[in-house]
């Protein structure tokens, strides 16, 4: 069975060539979402296994989603990691990928990496 | 018979004379062809130390003044009776027997009689001491200006780099953001055009290579940006110098095998424990030491020495942005490590601290380096020093306060 990544970012061309790469290893059913505003609700018809958040968007920044999420009684339960462009590789490294109670991925991240990240904290989930 | 000065003083031009050398105060005088006195007002008696005018008549200078002084002037004299030219507004120093010095402007003129022959020489001497105290005042105060300007030339200049290093570091948190993300857009795109591709092609793998290469490069920049601009975040605890030294040594290490390069080391024991961030430090040695490799390509030494000294003077001067650092009875914990490699050129000296500057070839540095470096050290209120040696190649030295947390 295959994980369900969600991506939201407001960047289209990562999220596509991100889809692309991670459906293309054959084992993740990819959706991408480049609204903010919209993340809620594409949540609640995907049901991802993990969501990839980026922070710095239009709109409604990454914390305020997360921050949406985390009082949603059924998404709250969803693991979240931050991948953004605001943190330096060596403070993920130095707190091992978690910056005040969140896991971050710092940008540019490689395919493996991003991999890694996922199969590290993505959650099998009942389906729904 | 009349003497020569009675000749002088008769008649209509005599009473005119006399009142003009009476009331002048400065030094008239009239000497014969020997330089002895025949005539003298005042005003010069007075400074001769003699009670009357009279009592000057038939004195030399050599009655008055030092050997050094009488001497100069009959030179200046007999060179008068000889060419028959006037020494005109000479500033001499009169050196008296007590010691004390007056400086004079002098014109001396030939004396000459009723047919025109040369009898002896008259001259008169104005007394210019406070002026050129007050030259010599104001040659210094346009020194002390001279220097002045100097210093706060040095200090704008400082003041500039710090306000470019500052302007850099606010840029670079911007920066960074808005050119991760095509970066990441590029490195994700490549794996995937790396996995998608399932025909071998040598010549497509190494254009794929390059691009990653250069992805790399750029984020490397990138990290760096992001790390000068958060170089300002120190975690002070009590470290040994000597071991954080000792570690980046064998981070370098490679380089320095790779190189040839033989290391000495003189790293004196029981230094004292100093208030460092312990991972920049390090950062700051690794960064010295690769780019004391990086000179020394085809071999070569690199030596590290460490010690404390007791400072002997304060270490700045004023109007420096370093000022107040070190003063004198500071103990002081110093690292010197020079190489024998190529040196730096003189005219680049001043720019190595400079954000971007660099003088290796493109994609073998980010000129951030030393720039990092710097504001470490300043950070932790130190000083570091770069300087080509006599000998060849480059040394440089940290100095850092021996207080402890």
């Amino acid at each position: 069975m295959k994980k369900k990544v969600l991506i939201i970012d407001d960047e289209v061309a990562f999220t596509n060539v991100a889809k692309l790469t991670l459906e293309g290893k054959g084992n993740y059913e990819v959706c991408v979402e480049n609204d903010p505003r919209q993340a809620i609700a594409t949540a609640r018809k995907f049901w991802p296994n993990i969501i990839i958040l980026d922070v710095v968007m239009p709109e409604l920044d990454g914390g305020e989603v997360h921050t949406q999420f985390r009082d949603d009684p059924v998404l709250k339960h969803i693991p979240v990691i931050y991948l953004t462009a605001i943190v330096r590789q060596k403070e993920v490294d130095e707190h091992k990928g978690m910056i005040g109670g969140s896991f971050y991925i710092a940008k540019p991240v490689s395919a493996d990496d991003l991999i890694n990240a996922i199969e590290g904290h993505a959650r099998p989930m009942a389906g729904a | 018979m009349k003497s020569e000065s009675q000749k002088l003083a008769s008649g209509q031009d005599g009473f005119l004379l006399q009142n003009l050398l009476k009331n002048l105060p400065d030094h008239i005088y009239f000497k014969d062809r020997e330089s002895r006195f025949i005539l003298v007002n005042p005003a010069m008696a007075k400074i001769m130390g003699l009670r009357s005018a009279q009592a000057a008549i038939g004195k030399t200078d050599w009655d008055i003044f030092t050997e050094e002084h009488a001497s100069a002037a009959l030179a200046d004299e007999q060179e008068i009776l000889r060419t028959g030219n006037p020494m005109v507004g000479k500033d001499e120093k009169e050196t008296w027997p007590d010691g004390s010095i007056s400086w004079v402007t002098t014109t001396k003129l030939p004396l000459r009689d009723n047919k025109g022959e040369i009898v002896g020489t008259f001259g008169i001497s104005r007394n210019i001491t406070e002026r050129k105290h007050a030259e010599e005042a104001l040659k210094k105060a346009v020194e002390d200006l001279q220097l002045s300007r100097d210093q706060l030339k040095i200090a704008h200049q400082q003041l500039m780099q710090a306000e470019r290093l500052e302007t850099v570091g606010r840029m670079a948190a911007g920066i960074a953001h808005e050119v991760q993300n095509p970066l990441q857009i590029l490195l994700m795109s490549l794996d995937y055009l790396s996995q998608s591709i399932t025909v071998r092609d040598p010549v497509l793998d190494g254009v794929l290579g390059e691009m990653r290469s250069a992805t790399k490069r750029a984020d490397t920049i990138i990290r760096g940006l992001l790390d000068f601009s958060h170089s300002d975040d120190l975690e002070l605890k009590a470290q040994d110098l000597n071991a954080l030294v000792t570690n980046a040594l064998a981070l370098v290490k490679h380089d320095l095998n790779q190189n040839q390069i033989n290391l000495q080391t003189e790293l004196t024991p029981d230094l004292p424990l100093l208030a460092l961030d312990g991972m920049k430090i390090e950062q700051v040695f690794v960064n010295v030491f690769t780019n004391a490799c990086h000179a020394m390509p085809k071999g070569g030494t690199l030596t590290v020495k460490t010690f404390a000294e007791r400072l002997a003077e304060t270490r700045r001067d004023p109007g420096s942005r370093e000022a107040g650092r070190f003063y004198a009875g500071d103990t002081v914990v110093i690292v010197d490590i020079e190489d024998t490699g190529s040196g730096i050129a003189p005219e680049l000296l001043r720019k190595i601290f400079d954000p971007f500057f660099t003088t290796k070839t493109t994609g073998k540095g980010t000129g951030l380096g030393l720039a990092i470096v710097k504001r470490i050290i300043d950070l932790h209120c130190g000083i570091i020093e770069i300087k080509n040696r006599a000998e060849g190649g480059a040394s440089c030295r940290l100095t850092f306060h021996s207080r402890c947390p």
